[in-house]
């Protein structure tokens, strides 16, 4: 037999083996519907270092893969703990403020109580993602607020201005506020693991409350994000091809 | 307010995207899903791929002349991302795996020398030989889906089938 006949034979074959039934339209639109959803919902947050407002965005994989996630510092996972920026005067406030009172022209300010304390980062390949964990110490805030996101540009290191130098070709920028590795991160400062989508992180600043690493993929890939207390940590799940 | 009911109710009289491609979905979906079956081997990432094609189609239904051409273009291009991905994948997780389970997968053959053959082609010649010879495409309609000439597309159906017949030979 020639081998287009055998071949169009074997397709025939391997063809009517596969029983499908298709699923009801509504369920796949359904899916359409979501997806166009989250695009809105990123391109309400792209771009944007919206640590004031929103509240802890955490959501599976998503094939769009520029979503950012933002939070404000001491996020979910820590409500229970007065958070760096309602310490201080404004923290005996209730929940609901009263109308405002004209009483006073002295200036008002919320300052930060103090820093999340960043004591490990480390990262490991999972079935069908690489993981990366910050960690932070008992001895800080707990877990600071965060930026994480596709890098737009070249990167540079925070106050020095000095280009960045990192395995890949695309990062994920993890911005953390109100969060220091000083004194209790003894670790290396770039990391090579060399992982199916991860090959490198560095820490790109670690200055004036802001703390900054980059994850370089080898291409870019679904991320998500996770805040988790006890002990404190962001974790962040890249896909692997 | 006459005015007003007269706006809502032209509103409600422009045929809907999702009715359409509903029509549609009915009419190709097993057979897109058999089409994706053939070129990525998998079922469920067939479905998928399916899936994915139809809610492409609704998003861009009124830029598109050829709904069911266009979904079996999405189709066959999202098979060859699938398979690229998957090589990725095997090409770092297949040593692991094959030692996990002890043995090479790939080294054991199935009934069938051409399916198994075809599995092992390259993924461009691969999608190229199930819309001819499946989806009995002309060469102009597969290069327009693959982004190539059909010079290109005639070369990659003349590999594809050579190393078919190279393959299965001593079977015959």
């Amino acid at each position: 037999m020639r081998t287009e006949d055998r071949l169009r034979q074997t397709l025939n074959e391997q063809a009517a083996d596969v029983d499908v039934t298709p699923p009801p339209w509504a369920v796949v639109r359904g899916r359409a519907r979501r997806s166009s959803m989250r695009r809105r919902a990123a391109v309400g947050v792209a771009g944007v270092l919206a640590l004031a407002v929103g509240g802890m965005t955490v959501a599976g994989f998503n094939s769009g893969a520029t979503r950012r996630v933002t939070t404000p510092p001491g996020g979910e996972a820590t409500a229970s703990r007065p958070s760096p920026t309602t310490s201080g005067p404004a923290a005996s406030a209730p929940a609901t403020p009263p109308a405002p009172s004209f009483g006073s022209t002295a200036p008002a300010s919320v300052p930060p109580s103090g820093h999340a304390q960043l004591t490990s980062v480390d990262v490991a390949h999972h079935d069908g993602f690489d993981r990366v964990v910050f960690r932070f110490g008992s001895t800080g805030t707990g877990l600071p607020g965060y930026s994480i996101g596709f890098a737009r540009g070249p990167l540079y290191h925070d106050a020095s201005g000095a280009p960045v130098a990192l395995e890949g070709s695309v990062a994920i920028v993890v911005k953390m506020v109100y969060a220091t590795g000083g004194g209790t991160y003894h670790g290396p400062t770039t990391i090579t693991p060399g992982l199916p989508s991860v090959l490198q992180l560095t820490q790109t600043g670690d200055f004036e409350g802001y703390l900054i690493w980059a994850i370089g993929l080898r291409a870019q890939a679904p991320f998500r994000v996770s805040a988790l207390g006890g002990p404190d940590r962001i974790v962040i799940d890249i896909a692997t091809p | 307010v006459g005015a007003i009911a007269a706006a809502t109710s032209q509103v409600t009289e422009v045929p809907t995207d999702a009715a359409s491609t509903a029509a549609v979905y009915q009419e190709h979906y097993a057979r897109l899903v058999r089409l994706a079956f053939l070129m990525i081997g998998s079922q469920t990432a067939a479905e998928e791929l399916v899936q994915d094609a139809f809610v492409k189609l609704q998003q861009r239904w009124r830029t598109v002349r050829d709904p069911a051409g266009y979904v079996t273009a999405t189709v066959a291009n999202g098979a060859r991302s699938h398979l690229r991905r998957r090589r990725v994948e095997a090409r770092w997780l297949g040593a692991e795996r094959a030692a996990r389970e002890g043995r090479d997968e790939a080294s054991q053959p199935g009934p069938d020398p051409v399916w198994d053959t075809l599995g092992r082609l390259p993924r461009k010649q691969r999608v190229a030989l199930v819309l001819r010879y499946h989806a009995d495409q002309p060469d102009e309609e597969i290069a327009a889906t693959l982004g190539v000439r059909p010079a290109t597309v005639r070369s990659l159906i003349h590999r594809g089938l050579a190393t078919l017949r190279e393959e299965t030979r001593d079977e015959d």
